[in-house]
């Protein structure tokens, strides 16, 4: 066998057991914890909002939804990432994986993905579609909008959801994997997250292209962000933010992983 | 396959202004047991770590199996089981999942049915068969020492590095520990650290004796135990004044140490050249106005050069 092969060989398997590991974690308590917790605090927190407030300007029920679908994951995907990867760097465990033939690269990467594959599933797409089915039933919202959006559409915007999350969980992982405190690390995406969520800073035209024309609510659009807008038939003029956002995930990731490749364990 | 496991040339780490390794350089025969000895703090767990790819020398070159650690130390790996000093898993797992776990990290690992056999021999052999279920959490640092060597071994390594692998174990756990790296080692190169010098006296044919960074002794055991010389253990009775002084004048006597022992005045003479104190030593007795009442030879020990060579105040 030739030599890069048995690298390329090498690396995969040692890529796909860290990634199997993680997703396998998912699929057990940690899993069944994050399923109740996010169907508890999303379902309960959004059926009070849209139970009780008078709606003027339509489906904020989903405005609601989407935002929560946001915050949320977005909240728990930087503090579980700050805590796996700088946890697992004092603990030791990082080493003791990094003792195995378990390229670098590929161990950031398996654990930032399998990480975001669960939370995605848990706190996203499974509340989502829950309040996806019993949003529409509910009687002040019927009222204003008798038809409930078309699922295909929702469920592009649960996958534009998962992608913030992403943007969110590379730059968790960069900062930790530079700074390696996780305090210092939620702290400063935290406030990221404020940055681009708040209409009232200037933005700049750049920043069209982050997920900051996403996940914030333009008041010219009646209150929706783009992501509601898309779910309510507005045709969607955010491309440029998506690809945006994809591109500085996958550099966070790649400048995380360049830097974890000069770290002594 | 090389006719050494592990080469390293001229390693050396440093932390700002503390040395960690200094030029060390060393050779590990493939297919023997060698113990990895010196004080705490002298380097051993950052050898260690620079051969399995973890830490980056900051100048030197190191080969294991072949491979240079950091051009090729994936493929190495691949060849290597590795038990950290005070080894930290993943807590949610069980002790089956976890060797199950590591044992998928490695290519060409089993599937299925047969890497379940596989994980429950190797638990059988580190004596953990009854606490597959176990989560890590809840295990005691034995126990939690013999899943890391499991852990090690499951992928039928070529080389085996364990640091300190009896630490906190207790005498009953430490033999079992001892037994298992003997066990190793008719298939395996194994390189471990230890502070037991009863234990690598037992299973070792080579030691590597690190300090201060630097190797100061290598090679194989006898060889390393030849620089403690030999110990007689002499007894006698009467006027050994003369005897004494005629004694010490030798050039193949290193030192001479009396005690009174009631009428009787004992002596360990150490000896630097066994050959020709084998040849001068009895014809010298006999000599003189005293009685022998007690002539042997002590065996040699690892501890004796282990503190000739690292001297007893270092130890931390």
């Amino acid at each position: 066998m030739k030599a890069e092969t048995i690298v390329l060989r090498t690396s995969a398997t040692g890529t796909w057991g860290v990634l199997r590991g993680e997703l396998q974690r998912w699929m057990g308590r940690r899993g069944l914890f994050h399923l109740v917790l996010w169907l508890t605090v999303v379902e309960w927190l959004l059926y009070t909002a849209v139970a009780t407030e008078n709606q003027p300007f339509g489906s904020l029920g989903f405005e609601n939804l989407i935002n929560m679908l946001v915050i949320f994951p977005v909240m728990a995907g930087m503090v579980l990432t700050a805590a796996a990867v700088c946890g697992d760097y004092h603990d030791g465990t990082t080493g003791w994986v990094l003792g195995k033939p378990v390229p670098r690269g590929g161990y950031v990467a398996a654990s930032v993905a399998g990480l975001w594959f669960g939370l995605a599933a848990t706190a996203i797409v499974v509340p989502g579609l829950v309040a996806y089915w019993w949003l529409p039933r509910v009687e002040p919202y019927r009222f204003v909008t008798p038809a409930a959006p078309a699922l295909g559409r929702f469920l592009v915007a649960l996958g534009l959801l998962s992608i913030i999350l992403a943007f969110f969980m590379g730059a968790t992982a960069l900062l930790s994997i530079v700074i390696r405190r996780r305090g210092a690390v939620v702290a400063i995406v935290a406030w990221l997250l404020l940055m681009l969520r708040t209409p009232i800073l200037p933005y700049a035209d750049w920043m069209d292209h982050t997920p900051s024309r996403l996940i914030r609510t333009d008041t010219s659009l009646g209150g929706w962000s783009h992501v509601t807008e898309y779910i309510h038939d507005v045709p969607f003029d955010a491309i440029p933010a998506v690809i945006g956002t994809i591109a500085l995930t996958v550099a966070f990731v790649a400048g995380a992983i360049l830097v974890f490749r000069r770290l002594d364990f | 396959m090389t006719d050494y496991a592990i080469e390293a040339r001229s390693l050396s780490k440093r932390y700002r202004n503390v040395h960690a390794l200094d030029g060390l350089s060393l050779d590990v025969a493939a297919g023997s047991i060698c113990g990895f000895l010196g004080p705490n703090g002298a380097g051993k767990s950052t050898t260690m770590k620079i051969l399995m790819g973890l830490i980056r020398p900051t100048s030197g070159h190191a080969f294991v199996l072949g491979h240079e650690v950091g051009k090729a130390g994936l493929v190495a790996r691949a060849r290597i089981g590795y038990l950290p000093q005070d080894p930290v898993f993943p807590a949610y797992l069980t002790v089956r999942g976890l060797v199950t776990y590591a044992a998928r990290l490695y290519p060409g690992h089993p599937a299925g049915q047969a890497l379940r056999r596989r994980v429950d021999n190797m638990l059988e052999q580190v004596g953990l068969a009854d606490k597959a279920r176990r989560r890590l959490a809840g295990l005691s640092g034995g126990e939690r020492q013999r899943v890391g060597v499991a852990q090690a071994l499951i992928a039928d390594p070529d080389l085996v590095i364990l640091d300190e692998p009896s630490a906190g174990l207790d005498p009953v756990g430490r033999r079992a520990m001892i037994d298992l790296i003997a066990g190793i080692g008719g298939d395996a190169t194994v390189f471990y650290s230890t502070h037991i010098l009863d234990d690598v006296e037992r299973v070792s044919d080579s030691v590597v004796m690190l300090n201060h960074g630097k190797v100061v002794a290598q090679g194989p055991l006898a060889s390393v135990l030849e620089v403690t010389g030999q110990d007689y253990v002499i007894g006698l009775r009467g006027d050994t004044t003369e005897l004494r002084a005629r004694l010490t004048a030798q050039p193949w006597v290193s030192t001479l140490v009396a005690r009174n022992r009631g009428s009787v005045e004992q002596w360990q003479v150490q000896v630097s050249d066994a050959g020709i104190a084998a040849r001068q030593l009895v014809p010298m007795l006999a000599d003189g106005d005293h009685s022998v009442l007690q002539f042997h030879l002590t065996d040699r020990r690892l501890e004796d050069a282990y503190l000739q060579l690292i001297g007893g105040t270092d130890e931390g």
